[in-house]
C-alpha cells in the first residue's frame, strides 16, 4: 500500500517534470552547449577537445542542479499555494508517502537530466570517465532535490527557497577552497575572533555535503581519475540525502495542513 | 497573544512528529559528521600552481565585473603556502608563476594594494636570495607603472634588498628609484630620503622599526587588516623570526 503510493505521487511528478518542459529547457541548453563548444573549439590553438569538454560538462552541471531544483521548488510550492497538498492530506495518503514520492519522481527526472546532459559530452570525453560523470551527475542531482524538496516545504516561497538552495550549493561546493584559505600561514591564529570565524566556518563544513567530491571535470579530462572517489561519492549522497529526507519529513509532520 | 503567534507558525507541535523521524534524523547527522570530519579535503600544493586564468577568461567567469575575481585570486594564491608539513612553504613555490599570478592581478585590479603588499612582505622575504631577487625586481617594475600608488612596496624591497641581501647597491637604487620617481604630495618625506636612512649604520631591527613604525604611525595604512599585519611582521622581527 506504501509503496503504491509512493509510486503513484512519484509517477505524477515525473508527469509533472515532462509537462514543466524541463526536458525541453535541458535540449535547449544542450543545443546552446554545443554551439558554444565548437566555438571554444575552433578558437583552441591546443588542447581543443579537452577546452571543449571542461567548457560543457561546467556548463551542463550547472544547467542540471538549476533546472532540477526550480522544478522541484515550483512543484512543492504550487502544490502548497492552489491547496493541492490539502487535497492530498485529505486521502487516507501517509505523509511519509507524499514526502517520498515527490522524492522519487525528482530522483527519476535527475536520472534523466544526468543521461541527457552526460550524451553529448560522448564526443569529447572518454566513455568510462563520462560514465563516472554521469552517475556523480545523478548522486549530485538526487541530493540537490532532495535540498530542494526541503527548502520547498520549509520556505513555500519559490525566490526565498531558490535563493536558499543556490547558497546551499555554492557554500557546499567552495567550502574546501574556504578552508585551505583560512588555514593559511599568515591568517591571524592567534586572534580570538579568527579562531571564533573559523571554528563556526568548520562547524559549517562538518554539516554541508561534500559537493567538491561530485562530478568533476578532471575527470573528463583525465587529470584525475574518477573511479577513485565514486564510492564515496555513493557514501555521501545515501548519507546526506537521509538527513534531508528526515528533516523534510519532520517539518511536514509538523504542518497544520 | 500565544495562539496568534501560533497560527502564524501553523506548526504542530514537536511531540506530533514520531520517534523514527528523530532517530532518523539524528543517525544521518552523527554519519554526515563523521563522513565529514573524516574525510580528507585535498591542500592544494606548490606544485599545483597552475598558471592564472587570462583576463577574458575571468572577465567572462565574472559575468563582465572582473575587480571581485582579481580579489578572490588574491586569497587563492595566498592559500598555496597552506602545505601542512613543510617549514618554510612560500619558499618552495614556483616564483615565476606566482609572478604571472600577481601580473594578472594587477592588471584586472592596478590600484589593489594587496598584490604589491603580497610580493614585498610575504614572497619577498623568503629565505632564498634567488628568489627575493626575482620578487624585488617584480615590485622594482611594478612601482615603475606607478610610482605615486606603489611606492611603500618599493621602500620595503630597499628593506629587503640592505638587511636579508646584504647588497647595498641595490637597496640604493630602489632608494633613489623612490627619490626620483614617488613624487606626489602623498608620498612622505621618509620614502624619498631613504638613501640617507640606508647609508646610517643601522641594523635590521632598528631600521625594521623605523621603517614600520613610520609607515603605521603616518596615518596613510587605513586597513585595520594591514594595520595589524605590518604589525605583527614588526614583532616578528623584533623577536628575530625571518
Amino acid at each position: 500500500m506504501l509503496v503504491r503510493a509512493i509510486a503513484t505521487v512519484g509517477r505524477f511528478t515525473l508527469i509533472e517534470a515532462i509537462h514543466s518542459r524541463v526536458a525541453l529547457a535541458a535540449l535547449i541548453v544542450i543545443l546552446a552547449g554545443a554551439g558554444l563548444g565548437q566555438f571554444t573549439n575552433m578558437l583552441a590553438l591546443t588542447d581543443s577537445t579537452g577546452i571543449q569538454a571542461a567548457t560543457l560538462a561546467a556548463l551542463y552541471r550547472m544547467a542540471a542542479v538549476f533546472l532540477l531544483c526550480s522544478f522541484t521548488i515550483a512543484s512543492v510550492v504550487r502544490e502548497h499555494n492552489d491547496k493541492s497538498l490539502e487535497l492530498i492530506f485529505s486521502l487516507p495518503l501517509p505523509r511519509a508517502a507524499y514526502l517520498l514520492g515527490k522524492w522519487l519522481g525528482c530522483t527519476l527526472a535527475a536520472l534523466v537530466l544526468a543521461g541527457l546532459f552526460a550524451l553529448p559530452l560522448g564526443f569529447s570525453a572518454p566513455w568510462p570517465a563520462l560514465a563516472a560523470w554521469a552517475v556523480s551527475l545523478a548522486l549530485e542531482l538526487t541530493l540537490m532535490a532532495s535540498a530542494s524538496l526541503l527548502c520547498a516545504l520549509t520556505f513555500t516561497h519559490v525566490v526565498g527557497s531558490l535563493t536558499a538552495i543556490a547558497a546551499f550549493y555554492a557554500l557546499s561546493r567552495a567550502m574546501g577552497a574556504l578552508l585551505a584559505i583560512a588555514s593559511g600561514s599568515v591568517a591571524p591564529l592567534e586572534s580570538a575572533g579568527f579562531q571564533a570565524a573559523n571554528w563556526i566556518l568548520q562547524a559549517i563544513a562538518a554539516l554541508l555535503p561534500r559537493l567538491d567530491l561530485f562530478t568533476r571535470t578532471a575527470w573528463l579530462t583525465g587529470d584525475a581519475q574518477p573511479f577513485a572517489d565514486l564510492g564515496l561519492i555513493a557514501l555521501q549522497s545515501v548519507v546526506y540525502t537521509a538527513l534531508l529526507l528526515a528533516a523534510g519529513f519532520i517539518d511536514l509532520m509538523r504542518k497544520n495542513v | 497573544m500565544f495562539d496568534r503567534a501560533r497560527h502564524w507558525r501553523d506548526e504542530r507541535a514537536l511531540a506530533r512528529v514520531p520517534g523514527a523521524g528523530w532517530l532518523v534524523l539524528a543517525l544521518a547527522l552523527v554519519a554526515q559528521i563523521a563522513f565529514s570530519t573524516c574525510t580528507p579535503r585535498s591542500a592544494p600544493s606548490a606544485a599545483e600552481l597552475a598558471p592564472p586564468p587570462s583576463v577574458a577568461t575571468v572577465t567572462v567567469a565574472s559575468l563582465g565585473d572582473p575587480l571581485p575575481a582579481a580579489k578572490i585570486m588574491n586569497l587563492l594564491l595566498q592559500a598555496h603556502d597552506n602545505q601542512p608539513g613543510l617549514s618554510i612553504p612560500f619558499a618552495k613555490l614556483d616564483f615565476l608563476m606566482v609572478m604571472r599570478w600577481l601580473d594578472r592581478i594587477i592588471e584586472l585590479d592596478p590600484r589593489g594594494p594587496y598584490p604589491l603588499l603580497a610580493a614585498s612582505r610575504l614572497y619577498a622575504e623568503v629565505p632564498d636570495p634567488a628568489r627575493q631577487r626575482l620578487m624585488l625586481d617584480f615590485v622594482q617594475r611594478q612601482f615603475r607603472a606607478d610610482p605615486d600608488h606603489r611606492w611603500a612596496a618599493l621602500a620595503h624591497a630597499a628593506y629587503i634588498a640592505r638587511h636579508r641581501l646584504k647588497d647595498l647597491a641595490l637597496a640604493r637604487e630602489y632608494a633613489h628609484s623612490l627619490r626620483l620617481y614617488a613624487t606626489s604630495p602623498a608620498v612622505p618625506a621618509w620614502a624619498r630620503q631613504m638613501e640617507i636612512l640606508l647609508l646610517a649604520d643601522m641594523n635590521e631591527l632598528a631600521s625594521a622599526r623605523v621603517l614600520l613604525g613610520a609607515l603605521l604611525e603616518s596615518g596613510q595604512v587605513t586597513d585595520a587588516a594591514e594595520f595589524r599585519f605590518l604589525a605583527w611582521r614588526l614583532n616578528q622581527i623584533s623577536e628575530g623570526k625571518p
